[in-house]
């Protein structure tokens, strides 16, 4: 997907889009959720960003990737220790960058080399390897390396190195899983649904979602329900989304839920809010939790995907050789086997009686036309 | 003189019966005294179109061959007030035991020829159609050797391209002076240009009529004569084409 190379103007503001789309959603994530890091929260979507535009646009977009996440780094730094001379920052911010520039590459090579230039959501074999191969192993890896960058620069503290280590790597996965998924399911453009009732389905689908993520996560709920676990609420709504939209409604319905869900854990609402757990660990246990049900559903959509392609293929088929049958009779030849009707015409015409025959039929012609004269 | 027109086919189920029975009554419509003989003895079957009931048929094609009356006495003349010529039909009799007497004694095939120039005399005919016995057998060749039209009847089928083919090839060796090829039930998804080009190219023979599968032809299911019922439907149309054809 969009491999084609650009003018230049058009591949500088790419670039440069891809740095800000990055710094901003960056920017919301760490604001809104600070982590044990300055620039990296408890829930990262903008791994998935920058997986998903490599992704759609091509590995050139990296020098955006790198541009993002090293102003934010460094800017963060800045705001937490404006003491600290502009060199070391400036390597600091650099090194995370560097760091994220091949955590995108590592997830984009593992996609190009496991699942090819499909959309890694369109099998359900190829859902396991987004998960599990381009989510998981570069979001371990770069989680090693930011940790060992802002241990080395004297941030973190070796008793918590693994705390950390284990929060990023699950914001990182997460995020690659919700915002990455959701961001390749909508690429595919035209988004055609099939006219304005689809359309109303979809928003009425929106509607519901938003209701019901309100009770199980929001403060609807909990006037009635405290802290019930009600997520199960949600599964007839994602089922909703997976039959009737196809990956494009699982990934509204898990974009929606994960919202509601993030959102509502972090004020204190909806079923992950545990007592015993600390607020970081409760984001953390909702993100396992909105991984596990992403990765089942889009398990389902894809299945469910294959299976219409199949049938899609088999009438395709069926129509095809119904066609050329078609064709085949339109063209019907007429073939004669002239050895065969040469030996049964001499089978008829070398007996007496043919003889017989055609020196009467001669005669009775002969006649005939004497008669007419 | 009478022209004799013979209507054959190399295989069974190629709708003979119908294509006889109907250009007879179209030619029958121009004002001529027309008669059609049914030597397909072993299985009968035109006399059902004109409405000749079982007990209404006393006297047959077998009777005159088995020396039991003149043809002429075994002709039938056909009541139908819309035609302005004369049918008579000569048909075969459709008696389980005469059948099979055909099936396991044969007859004179001379007697026929006899038979029909008895019948054009007797009747004054202008035509007499011959309505064959599929394939080629002594009965069949004769009917052929003594035609002036041979209308050759074939279903747009292998089978039939085949058999068409030998019997094309006899036709000429008996030097038939009119050979018209029909193509009858034509599926209606084929190239009917085509088809006609083909056949053309493939007998040397021109393609007088073609006939497509028609479905109201189905259901009259040889309940009638289909160009009076249908004066205004194509099949009766190029049944008029063939008929003017014949004549010409």
């Amino acid at each position: 997907m969009g491999d084609a190379r650009p003018s230049r103007g058009v591949y500088l503001t790419e670039v440069a889009l891809t740095a800000a789309l990055y710094l901003l959603t960056g920017y919301l994530s760490a604001s809104w959720l600070p982590g044990q890091f300055w620039w990296v929260g408890p829930v990262w979507p903008p791994t998935g960003l920058a997986l998903a535009l490599v992704w759609m646009r091509g590995w050139r977009l990296w020098p955006g990737i790198l541009l993002g996440n090293a102003i934010g780094a460094g800017w963060a730094w800045v705001l937490n220790r404006p003491a600290d001379s502009p060199v070391a920052i400036g390597v600091f911010a650099a090194l995370l960058g560097l760091c994220e520039v091949a955590r995108t590459w590592l997830a984009l090579w593992i996609l190009r080399r496991t699942v090819g230039a499909a959309n890694p959501f369109d099998r359900s074999q190829d859902v396991f390897k987004f998960y599990v191969l381009a989510a998981f192993v570069p979001s371990v890896m770069n989680a090693s390396l930011g940790v060992l960058v802002y241990y080395l620069a004297g941030v973190a503290e070796t008793k918590y190195l693994f705390h950390a280590w284990q929060s990023w790597t699950v914001s990182e996965v997460a995020g690659t899983m919700l915002a990455g998924s959701t961001i390749i399911c909508w690429a595919d453009w035209p988004w055609k649904l099939g006219g304005v009732p689809r359309w109303l389905e979809l928003i009425a689908l929106v509607v519901c979602s938003f209701v019901i993520n309100m009770i199980v996560f929001g403060p609807w709920g909990f006037v009635a329900f405290g802290r019930y676990p009600l997520q199960f609420l949600l599964q007839p709504l994602l089922l909703w989304g997976i039959f009737r939209f196809g990956r494009r409604g699982t990934s509204l319905v898990m974009a929606l839920m994960s919202i509601a869900g993030i959102v509502g854990t972090e004020f204190n609402y909806g079923p992950f809010v545990v007592d015993q757990l600390s607020d970081e660990q409760q984001l953390l246990l909702v993100q396992l939790h909105l991984g596990v049900t992403g990765l089942v559903a889009f398990v389902l959509t894809a299945l469910l995907h294959q299976r219409q392609a199949a049938e899609a293929e088999l009438i395709r088929n069926f129509e095809q050789r119904e066609k050329e049958l078609r064709r085949e009779v339109r063209r019907l030849r007429v073939e004669i086997d002239h050895s065969r009707m040469k030996r049964e015409v001499a089978e008829i015409t070398e007996t007496d009686y043919f003889h017989e025959l055609q020196r009467k039929a001669r005669a009775l012609r002969r006649r005939a036309g004497d008669n007419g004269e | 003189m009478a022209t004799i027109v013979s209507i054959h086919s190399f295989r069974g189920g190629t709708g003979k019966s119908n294509v006889t029975a109907n250009l007879a009554t179209v030619i029958a419509g121009g004002g001529k005294r027309v008669g059609i003989v049914d030597t397909d003895i072993q299985s009968p079957g035109i006399h059902v179109i004109f409405g000749l009931g079982e007990q209404q048929i006393t006297r047959s094609l077998n009777d005159y061959l088995w020396g039991r009356c003149p043809i002429a006495d075994a002709a039938y003349q056909i009541a139908l007030p819309e035609v302005a010529g004369t049918i008579y039909l000569v048909p075969s009799s459709i008696k389980t035991g005469e059948i099979t007497r055909v099936l396991r004694e044969g007859y004179d095939v001379g007697l026929l020829n006899d038979g029909f120039q008895s019948l054009i005399e007797k009747l004054r005919l202008d035509y007499l159609f011959i309505d064959t016995h599929p394939g080629l057998n002594e009965e069949t060749l004769l009917s052929i050797a003594i035609s002036d039209v041979l209308v050759l009847i074939l279903r747009p089928d292998q089978q039939d391209f085949q058999g068409t083919a030998v019997t094309v090839e006899v036709a000429r060796k008996l030097e038939v002076p009119k050979l018209l090829l029909v193509l009858n039930k034509a599926m209606k998804s084929l190239d009917f240009a085509a088809l006609r080009e083909q056949v053309n190219l493939a007998y040397r023979a021109p393609v007088a009529a073609l006939f497509p599968f028609s479905e109201e032809m189905a259901e009259l299911g040889s309940r009638g004569l289909f160009c009076l019922r249908f004066p205004e439907h194509p099949f009766t149309k190029e049944m008029r084409s063939l008929a003017k054809q014949v004549v010409d």
